[in-house]
C-alpha cells in the first residue's frame, strides 16, 4: 500500500512539473496502448559490427489487419530473439498474440505482408541472415484465420538462406497472383572496388532471387526465374531496401533496389510482365552512394511517381565534420571509371520528369532535387515514408534515424581504431566508436519546398530509429506511425491534428484499383521504408466519384466512397464491373536525335590544381555557331573543332585548330562589311601567353583560322558590338579566372573592328571594373536604340557597360554563368534572365547568412590558399573539413590533428587573426534570377524552383518561352554533379515567372543552344550534339 | 671509433659538485635513443609519409648532431655539407654548459616542431629534463639548452627553406586512361604521396636526378616480354609464398598506413615507416657497440642523411616512371579477386622505395660500424613479430629490398635497380659527408 502511494505520489509529481507543451501533429502513446517491444541487441565478441557490418541495421515492423476486426494490427521484428505481433483492439488498446509467429532464426531483418492464398488473411514473411553462428533462413507464416499461424516456407520453396534483408510480394506479370522478390544483402568487403562487371556473377547467399508464381491466387508455386527474368544476383548487390511502382505507367509494376556502398541502385524496368531491364543509367544521373532506406510517391504533386533514398550524411555542423565525407574529385572520377553512375553520399528526391522511349520501354527519367528541398542531409538514416501527414494536399517526409555506433567517425579510423598492436579483439574495436544517436526528422511539404518540422510535430525522438510503417490504428483517416527502435522501446504515434482523408482497405487482399475503366491502376503494397511494411490502405482523395477494384481472380467491382472518412471495401459488396481493358499508357517525351558529331572533353581537371573550387574552371566548352551555312562546334584541348552540314551530315574536322579549348563563338561584321565568326578559348590548363590560348578568328567555313592576338585569354566568352562609335563592330573577350591563380582579377580583353577588316587590341579602363567573368551579350538594355554590354562574374554582379565605358552592377552577388536578355513579360521593355549556380548544391546560405570565400596565403608558401565560410546552427563555421584544410595549409594540421579539436569550432575563431583586413568573396544568393529594369533601378527576383536544380548555362526564345538548358559535372565532389536536370521552359505568368517541362529531356551538361535551319542544335559538354526537329 | 666526450663529462661534473652531492651521470647516449623512439612513436601515431617521416629524423638529428660539432673538435660542422646549411654560433664557453643537454634539447625542440602531437614530444623531454635535473644543476641546465635552442633555431630556420610548404600546394597526382600509368590502389585508393618531392632539397647530393637509375622495362601484356615476365613473378610467388618469404615481407612491411576494412568498419593499423626501421637498427647496432653519445648521434645523423636523398632520389624516379603497380594489372587483366600479401602503398611502383633507402642506408651504416656487423633486429617486436637476425647491414637491406617481391608490391627490377640505386647514392654520401674526424 505504502509502495502504491509512492508511486502515485510520484507520478502525481512528473506530471505536474513540465511546462505545458505546444501540441503536437502526433502524440507517442506506445505504452499507454499496451505496446512493450524493444528490440535490444546484446553485442559481444562473437556478435558485433566487426563481424558483420549489418549488426547495428535494425529490424522492421509491419502493419496489416491479421485478424480481420477492422483495426490493423502491429508485428514487430526482433533481430535477436522473439517477434511480436499486437492485435488492435480499437480504441488505441492492443495484446500481444505472439505465439507462433515469433521466429525462428538466429538473426533477423525485414517484414513483409501478403495474402499469398487470397483468403483475406494476411500472411507474414520474415527474413533471416545465416552467417557465422547464425542458423535459420526466411520464413513465411500462413495466417489460417483461427489466431494461428503456420510456418510453410519450405513448402513454398522460399526458404532461403544466406543474407535475408526483405521480401517483396507483388504481381509482376498481371496474372492476379503474387510474385516473389527475395531482397538479400552482402558481406562481401566493401573496400575490395570491384569492377562492376563482377554484378553478372552469381553469389548463393547474396545475390537477390526473382520467383514467378506459376499457381493461382490461392494455391502459389514459385519458381526461380532470377537469370532468365534478368535480375542481378552477386554479391556486389548490398540491397538494403526495396520498393516497387508503375513508374514509367504502362500497367506494370516496376522495382526499385536500394544498393549500399559503390554499387549502383537498381532500377528494374517491367517488361510486360517477362522480364526486367535495368534502366539505371538512363533513369539516374545521380544516386545516393550508401543508399539505405526507399519510399516512392508522387513529391510535387504532378501526377509522375518520384523516389525518394536516404543515405548518411550529418546535418548537426559537429558530426558532419567528424563523418567520412565525399571523396576527391579525381578519385571519384577513377572510381566511377570502374562501371558505376555517379554517386555521392547524401540523400536523393529523385523527381520524375517524364520518360524517355528506349529499346522498346518507356524509361522514366528523375532530377535530383534533394538538396534543393533541404532534404540531402538526415543523417545516419534508414527508413524514409512519404506521406501527407497533416493532410493539407503535400506530400510531407519522416526519417528515422540513428546508429549505435559509428564507424565512419574519422578520429576513429585514423587514430582510435589504431592502437599499437596486431590482433585486437573485436569489443576493443568496436567499443572505441563513438555512440551515434540522432533525432528522427519530419519534413513539411509546402508549394515552395520542405520545412524541417521535426519537434512540432512530436517527431524528433532521439535514438536509434529503424523500421516505420504508416497506419490508420483507429480508422480516423489520419495516417499514424509505428517505429521499431534498436535498444529502445517501440514507438507509436497517433496522428492528432492532421486533417482527415478519404481511406480505403481491401480487407487483406492484394488488389489493383483504379479510379475509372481505362484509368491507370494501382496496386494495393506495402512494402516501403525500411525492412518494413505499412498498411496497405489508401488514401483516394484524389479519386472523388469512387473507385473501380480488381478483387484476385474475381470480377472486378465499383465502390463508392464516403468522403473524409474510412471506408471499408470487401469483395462482393460492390457492384459489377464488365470490360476489364486497362489503358496504362506511358506519356513519352519528344525525342531529340543525336548527331554524329559532338564534344569529348579531355582529362584535365582544375581540382588536380585547386582542389577547393566549389566548380572547376575547365569544361567550360564548346563554343558553337551557325555560320557560312554550316554549324561550327568547338572542341577541347588535343581535339578537333569542327564544321558540319547539317544537311548531309558531313563533318570537316580543323586539326589544324586541335590545340585550342573552345568556349564561345560569335559572328561579327568586319570593317570591310563581310562577316566572320570569332572563336575564343579558355582553358585553366595554361598561361595566357600559350599558343593555345589564343583566340581566332574564322573568315568562312574553307578557310583556316586566323589568330587575333600573340597574346591569348583564358577566356569564357565573347562578345560584339560597337564599343567606340565607329560604326564597325568591335569584340570584348571576357576571361573566366586567372591561370592557377583563381579569384585574382582577369584581365579581359577588347578589341576595336579597323576599317580594314581587322582587329586591334585595345586597353581600356573599365576592364579593369569587372571580375571574373563567366558570360557576355550585347543588347540594348535600356531602349536608347544602342547596344550595351551585359557581363556575368563568378562570385559578382551581373554588369552593364555603355559606350561611355561606365560600368553598371544590375544585380546581387551571386555565383552567374550565363545571361539571355528578353522580353519575357511582353511588357515591351527587356529583363535580363541571369543564370547562376543554382540552389541544388546542400550549402545553406541566405542574404543574411551568405556564403564566404576567403583566398589568402594563410602559410605564407607562395600559393593561394582557399577557406570558405558558411552559417550552419546559426554560426560561422569552415564549409570544408580538416582533411580539407590541411590539404591547403599543412601548418593547420598541428592545431588540428584530429578532427574533433575542428569540428564545431567557429570559423572566426579558427582563423580571425589570420584574416584580418582581408575581405571575402561572398554570396548571399546562388541561384538564377530575373533581373527587372524599374523606374527606382533594377530589381531582381529568383526563378522558380524548377530552375534552380542546376547551373543555367544557356538559353533560347522559343513560341511557348524561353528554353532553359544547364548542368554542370565538374563540381566539387561535396555538391556532387549536377546533370540530371532536365531542361525547362520559363515563361511570365500573372505572379510572376514560372516554369514548366520542356518538351523532351535534356540531360548532361547542356552548354549552348543554337538556333539552325534545320531545327536546334544542342551542344553539351562531354557529349553528342542533339537536334530537336519539332516545332517550339 | 668509441669516445666519450671526457671532458665535457668532466665539467659537468664540477658544475653540480658545487650544488652538493649530484649523481654523476652517463647515460646520454640511451637518452638520445630513447628520444628518437619517441619521434617513431609519433610519427606512427601522427601518420606521417615515408618521405616527410625521413625529413623529421633527418633535421632533428642534424641540430643535435650539429650542437656536438661545436662542442667537440672531433665533430665537424655540417655547414659547408648540407646543402645552405646555416653557421651556428659557437658553443658557450660556460663551465656549466654540457653539450648533450644541448644536444638532446636541440633534437628535442625540432622534432617537436615538425611531428603534429607536439604534447606528446614536450611530455617526453619535459620528463628528460626532470630526469636530468637529478644529475646537473639548474644552471648547467638552463646554459645548456639555451645553447641547445640556439641551434634548434637555426636549424628550424633552414628547414624553412627546402620547398617543403611550397609543394604542399603544387598539383595533386593526376589520374588517366592509360592502364600502364600509376593508378589509385585498393582498399582505400589513397591519392598518390609526394609526387612534388623531388623538388624539396637535397642535404649532400646534387640534385635530385644526381643517381637517375635506367627506365623500367616497357609495360606490356605481351607474354615474350620482361615487364610480363616480372609480372609474373610477383603474381606466382605471392601465390606460393613459403613461411619464411611470408615472415620477411611482413617483417619489411614498414607501411605507415594500412586501410582494413572489415566490412562496414575501416580501421587503420599502423606501423613505423621504412626510414622508421633503419632508426630502430641504428639504435639497436649502436646499443651493441657500446656507443657513446658522439656516435650514437652520428650514427642516426648519417643513417637519416642517406633516408632523406634516398627518399628524393627515389620519389624523383617514381613521378618520372610512374609506372603502374602489380595489384592493379593483375586484378585488370588476369585476377579481378587477387590482392597482393602487403598493402600496396600508395605512390608509383619504380623503383622501391624500401630498396633505395635501405641501400642507402646500409652503406651509411656500414661506414660507422664496419663490415660484418652482426645484429639481432628487434624492431618489430611491437607489432608481434618476432625478430630477425643479420650478418651485416648489406644484409639486411638485401632483406628488406626483395621482401617488397614477398609482398607483392613490387617487379624485380625496382628492387635490384632500387637497391643498387641507394647503393651508389649511400657510397656518395658516405664519402661526400664528413662527420667525425677524430681517428683522422
Amino acid at each position: 500500500m505504502l509502495r502504491k502511494a509512492h508511486i502515485a505520489l510520484f507520478l502525481g509529481l512528473w506530471a505536474c512539473s513540465p511546462a505545458p507543451k505546444e501540441p503536437t501533429l502526433f502524440e507517442e502513446v506506445g505504452e499507454a496502448a499496451g505496446i512493450d517491444f524493444a528490440n535490444m541487441l546484446e553485442e559481444n565478441e562473437e556478435q558485433n559490427i566487426v563481424d558483420y557490418l549489418y549488426f547495428y541495421n535494425g529490424a522492421g515492423v509491419a502493419v496489416a489487419d491479421f485478424d480481420r476486426n477492422g483495426f490493423e494490427d502491429i508485428y514487430f521484428v526482433k533481430n535477436q530473439g522473439a517477434n511480436a505481433l499486437y492485435l488492435n483492439q480499437g480504441n488505441w488498446q492492443f495484446t500481444e498474440q505472439s505465439t507462433g509467429v515469433e521466429g525462428k532464426a538466429d538473426f533477423q531483418t525485414g517484414v513483409s505482408v501478403v495474402d499469398i492464398n487470397a483468403d483475406g488473411y494476411p500472411d507474414l514473411h520474415v527474413s533471416a541472415v545465416e552467417y557465422h553462428t547464425w542458423k535459420g533462413h526466411n520464413e513465411f507464416y500462413l495466417n489460417n484465420g483461427d489466431g494461428t499461424f503456420s510456418e510453410i516456407s519450405q513448402d513454398l520453396g522460399i526458404d532461403l538462406t544466406g543474407y535475408g534483408q526483405q521480401a517483396l510480394f507483388f504481381d509482376c506479370d498481371n496474372d492476379g497472383d503474387q510474385d516473389l522478390y527475395v531482397l538479400r544483402h552482402s558481406v562481401h568487403p566493401s573496400g575490395a572496388y570491384n569492377k562492376a562487371s563482377q554484378r553478372s556473377t552469381t553469389d548463393e547467399k547474396a545475390g537477390d532471387r526473382f520467383f514467378l508464381n506459376t499457381g493461382s491466387p490461392e494455391k502459389p508455386v514459385f519458381e526461380d526465374k532470377t537469370e532468365d527474368y534478368g535480375v542481378l544476383s552477386s554479391q556486389l548487390g548490398y540491397g538494403l531496401a526495396i520498393v516497387a511502382e508503375d513508374f514509367n505507367s504502362d500497367g506494370y509494376l516496376d522495382v526499385f533496389v536500394a544498393n549500399d556502398f559503390h554499387e549502383n541502385d537498381y532500377l528494374y524496368l517491367n517488361r510486360a510482365g517477362q522480364g526486367f531491364e535495368l534502366a539505371t543509367d538512363e533513369s539516374f544521373q545521380t544516386n545516393s552512394k550508401f543508399t539505405m532506406g526507399v519510399d516512392a510517391g508522387d513529391i510535387n504533386g504532378d501526377g509522375l511517381t518520384d523516389l525518394f533514398t536516404l543515405d548518411m550524411k550529418p546535418w548537426d555542423e559537429v558530426e558532419r565534420k567528424n563523418a567520412l565525407g565525399a571523396e576527391p574529385f579525381h578519385i571519384h572520377k577513377y572510381k566511377r571509371s570502374q562501371g558505376y553512375v555517379e554517386q555521392f553520399p547524401k540523400n536523393s528526391a529523385h523527381l520524375q520528369r517524364g520518360s524517355v522511349a528506349s529499346s522498346g520501354l518507356a524509361v522514366p527519367v528523375f532530377e535530383d532535387i534533394a538538396p534543393l528541398l533541404g532534404v540531402e542531409s538526415t543523417d545516419w538514416s534508414w527508413g524514409v515514408l512519404l506521406e501527407d501527414f497533416d493532410g493539407d494536399g503535400f506530400k510531407d517526409v519522416f526519417v528515422t534515424n540513428g546508429i549505435k555506433r559509428r564507424p565512419n567517425d574519422l578520429d576513429y579510423i585514423q587514430f582510435l581504431s589504431s592502437g599499437e598492436g596486431a590482433n585486437k579483439s573485436d569489443r576493443s574495436i568496436y567499443e572505441q566508436m563513438p555512440p551515434g544517436k540522432v533525432s528522427n526528422r519530419a519534413y513539411r511539404g509546402t508549394s515552395k519546398g520542405m520545412i524541417e518540422t521535426s519537434a512540432k510535430w512530436g517527431l524528433d525522438f532521439k535514438g536509434t530509429s529503424n523500421g516505420s510503417a504508416v497506419a490508420d490504428f483507429d480508422n480516423d483517416g489520419k495516417l499514424d506511425l509505428v517505429v521499431n527502435n534498436l535498444d529502445d522501446k517501440a514507438h507509436i504515434y497517433r496522428n492528432v491534428l492532421g486533417t482527415a482523408a478519404t481511406t480505403v482497405d481491401f480487407g487483406g487482399y492484394n488488389v489493383r484499383y483504379r479510379k475509372r475503366l481505362g484509368a491507370k491502376s494501382h496496386w494495393n503494397l506495402g512494402t516501403r521504408s525500411w525492412l518494413s511494411h505499412s498498411s496497405t490502405r489508401k488514401n483516394v482523395d484524389d479519386f472523388g466519384g469512387g473507385i473501380i477494384v480488381e478483387w484476385p481472380n474475381a470480377a472486378a467491382e465499383a465502390f463508392m466512397l464516403m468522403p473524409g472518412e474510412h471506408n471499408p471495401l470487401r469483395p462482393g459488396e460492390g457492384m459489377a464491373v464488365e470490360g476489364l481493358e486497362i489503358v496504362n499508357k506511358s506519356k513519352l517525351t519528344a525525342t531529340l536525335d543525336t548527331l554524329p558529331f559532338g564534344h569529348k572533353e579531355d582529362a584535365y581537371t582544375s581540382f588536380v590544381e585547386t582542389p577547393l573550387l566549389l566548380q572547376g574552371t575547365d569544361e567550360m566548352g564548346p563554343a558553337g555557331a551557325y555560320f557560312d551555312g554550316k554549324l561550327f562546334v568547338g572542341a577541347s584541348t588535343g581535339k578537333a573543332p569542327l564544321w558540319a552540314d547539317l544537311q548531309t551530315m558531313d563533318t570537316t574536322l580543323l586539326w589544324g585548330d586541335r590545340a585550342h579549348e573552345d568556349v564561345d563563338a560569335a559572328i561579327v561584321t568586319l570593317g570591310t562589311g563581310q562577316q566572320a565568326l570569332v572563336v575564343v578559348t579558355g582553358s585553366s590548363q595554361m598561361p595566357n601567353n600559350s599558343i593555345r590560348q589564343r583566340d581566332r578568328i574564322y573568315f568562312n567555313s574553307e578557310k583556316p583560322s586566323k589568330s587575333l592576338g600573340e597574346e591569348g585569354t583564358n577566356a569564357s566568352c565573347v562578345a560584339v558590338l560597337d564599343l567606340n562609335d565607329d560604326g564597325n563592330d568591335d569584340i570584348f573577350i571576357g576571361e573566366r579566372s586567372v591561370w592557377n591563380d583563381y579569384g585574382a582579377a582577369p584581365s579581359h580583353a577588347v578589341y576595336y573592328g579597323t576599317s580594314d577588316g581587322w582587329f586591334e587590341k585595345q586597353e581600356v579602363t573599365w576592364t579593369a571594373e569587372l571580375g571574373m567573368i563567366t558570360a557576355a551579350v550585347a543588347e540594348d538594355i535600356d531602349g536608347d536604340g544602342e547596344k550595351e554590354l551585359v557581363v556575368a562574374e563568378d562570385w559578382g554582379q551581373i554588369k552593364v557597360i555603355k559606350t561611355d565605358g561606365s560600368v553598371k552592377a544590375v544585380s546581387e552577388n551571386g555565383l552567374w554563368r550565363s545571361l539571355h536578355v528578353a522580353d519575357l513579360d511582353l511588357d515591351g521593355q527587356v529583363e535580363i534572365i541571369a543564370g547562376g549556380f543554382g540552389q541544388n548544391h546542400g550549402i545553406s546560405l541566405s542574404p543574411e547568412s551568405p556564403l564566404e570565400l576567403w583566398i589568402t596565403d594563410l602559410d605564407g608558401n607562395g600559393n593561394r590558399d582557399f577557406l570558405y565560410s558558411y552559417v550552419n546552427q546559426d554560426e560561422r563555421y569552415p564549409l570544408f573539413g580538416r582533411d580539407e584544410l590541411i590539404k591547403e595549409s599543412v601548418k593547420y594540421r598541428k592545431d588540428y590533428l584530429k578532427n574533433r579539436t575542428f569540428s564545431g569550432v567557429p570559423f572566426e575563431k579558427m582563423f580571425g587573426d589570420a584574416l584580418a583586413g582581408i575581405e571575402p568573396l561572398s554570396v548571399g544568393f546562388t541561384g538564377s534570377a530575373l533581373l527587372v529594369a524599374t523606374d527606382s533601378g533594377w530589381t531582381q527576383e529568383a526563378l522558380p524552383l524548377q530552375a534552380q536544380q542546376a547551373p543555367i548555362n544557356c538559353a533560347i526564345e522559343t513560341q511557348q518561352g524561353l528554353l532553359l538548358g544547364g548542368g554542370a559535372d565538374n563540381l566539387h565532389t561535396s555538391i556532387g554533379t549536377q546533370e540530371s536536370f532536365c531542361g525547362a521552359f520559363l515563361t511570365y505568368g500573372s505572379s510572376g515567372p514560372l516554369c514548366s517541362n520542356a518538351p523532351f529531356i535534356l540531360r548532361g551538361s547542356t552548354s549552348k543552344f543554337v538556333a539552325t535551319p534545320q531545327g536546334l542544335v544542342v551542344l553539351q559538354n562531354d557529349g553528342p550534339a542533339l537536334l530537336y526537329k519539332g516545332d517550339l | 671509433m668509441k669516445r666519450l666526450l671526457l671532458t665535457l663529462t668532466l665539467s659537468a661534473f664540477v658544475a653540480t659538485s658545487c650544488q652538493g652531492p649530484k649523481e654523476p651521470y652517463n647515460d646520454y647516449s640511451r637518452d638520445l635513443q630513447d628520444a628518437y623512439q619517441a619521434i617513431t612513436d609519433i610519427l606512427v601515431h601522427d601518420i606521417f609519409s615515408p618521405p616527410v617521416a625521413a625529413r623529421v629524423y633527418a633535421y632533428s638529428g642534424a641540430a643535435a648532431y650539429e650542437v656536438v660539432a661545436q662542442s667537440n673538435a672531433d665533430y665537424r660542422s655540417l655547414a659547408g655539407q648540407f646543402h645552405e646549411f646555416p653557421t651556428v654560433d659557437p658553443a658557450p664557453k660556460d663551465e656549466n654548459y654540457v653539450p648533450e643537454l644541448a644536444s638532446l634539447h636541440a633534437l628535442g625542440v625540432v622534432g617537436k616542431a615538425l611531428i603534429f602531437s607536439e604534447d606528446r614530444m614536450q611530455a617526453h623531454m619535459d620528463g628528460l629534463f626532470e630526469k636530468m635535473s637529478e644529475h646537473h644543476s639548474a644552471e648547467a641546465i638552463e646554459v645548456s639548452r639555451a645553447y641547445g635552442q640556439r641551434v634548434a633555431d637555426a636549424v628550424l630556420n633552414w628547414a624553412q627553406g627546402d620547398n617543403y610548404n611550397q609543394t604542399r600546394t603544387f598539383t595533386k597526382y593526376e589520374i588517366n586512361d592509360d592502364p600502364m600509368r600509376w593508378k589509385p590502389t585498393p582498399p582505400d585508393y589513397m591519392d598518390g604521396i609526394e609526387p612534388h618531392w623531388r623538388n624539396i632539397r637535397t642535404l649532400v647530393m646534387d640534385s635530385a636526378q644526381m643517381f637517375k637509375p635506367v627506365p623500367p622495362p616497357t609495360p606490356s601484356l605481351d607474354t615474350a616480354s620482361k615487364f610480363y615476365k616480372d609480372l609474373m613473378q610477383v603474381y606466382h610467388t605471392v601465390n606460393n609464398l613459403t613461411p619464411e618469404q611470408e615472415a620477411i615481407a611482413q617483417f619489411w612491411d614498414c607501411n605507415p598506413y594500412v586501410s582494413v576494412h572489415r566490412g562496414h568498419v575501416m580501421l587503420a593499423t599502423k606501423k613505423i615507416t621504412p626510414g622508421g626501421h633503419w632508426m630502430g637498427i641504428t639504435g639497436i647496432a649502436c646499443r651493441k657497440a657500446g656507443a657513446d653519445y658522439g656516435t650514437t648521434i652520428n650514427a642516426h645523423l648519417r643513417a637519416a642523411t642517406g633516408l632523406f636523398d634516398g627518399f628524393i632520389s627515389c620519389w624523383d624516379e617514381k613521378y618520372r616512371s610512374e609506372l603502374v603497380r602489380p595489384e592493379t594489372v593483375i586484378n585488370e587483366n588476369f585476377d579481378e579477386n587477387w590482392t597482393p600479401l602487403l598493402q600496396t602503398p600508395p605512390f608509383p611502383e619504380y623503383t622501391s622505395g624500401h630498396s633505395v633507402i635501405s641501400g642507402a642506408a646500409g652503406v651509411m651504416l656500414t661506414g660507422v660500424f664496419g663490415e660484418n656487423f652482426a645484429f639481432q633486429d628487434s624492431t618489430e617486436r611491437v607489432y608481434g613479430l618476432p625478430d630477425r637476425s643479420y650478418e651485416s647491414f648489406t644484409a639486411a637491406s638485401d632483406e628488406a629490398a626483395i621482401s617488397r617481391l614477398y609482398g607483392g608490391i613490387h617487379y624485380m627490377p625496382a628492387i635490384e635497380i632500387g637497391v643498387s640505386q641507394g647503393r651508389k647514392l649511400g657510397a656518395y654520401l658516405d664519402a661526400n659527408l664528413t662527420t667525425y674526424t677524430g681517428n683522422e
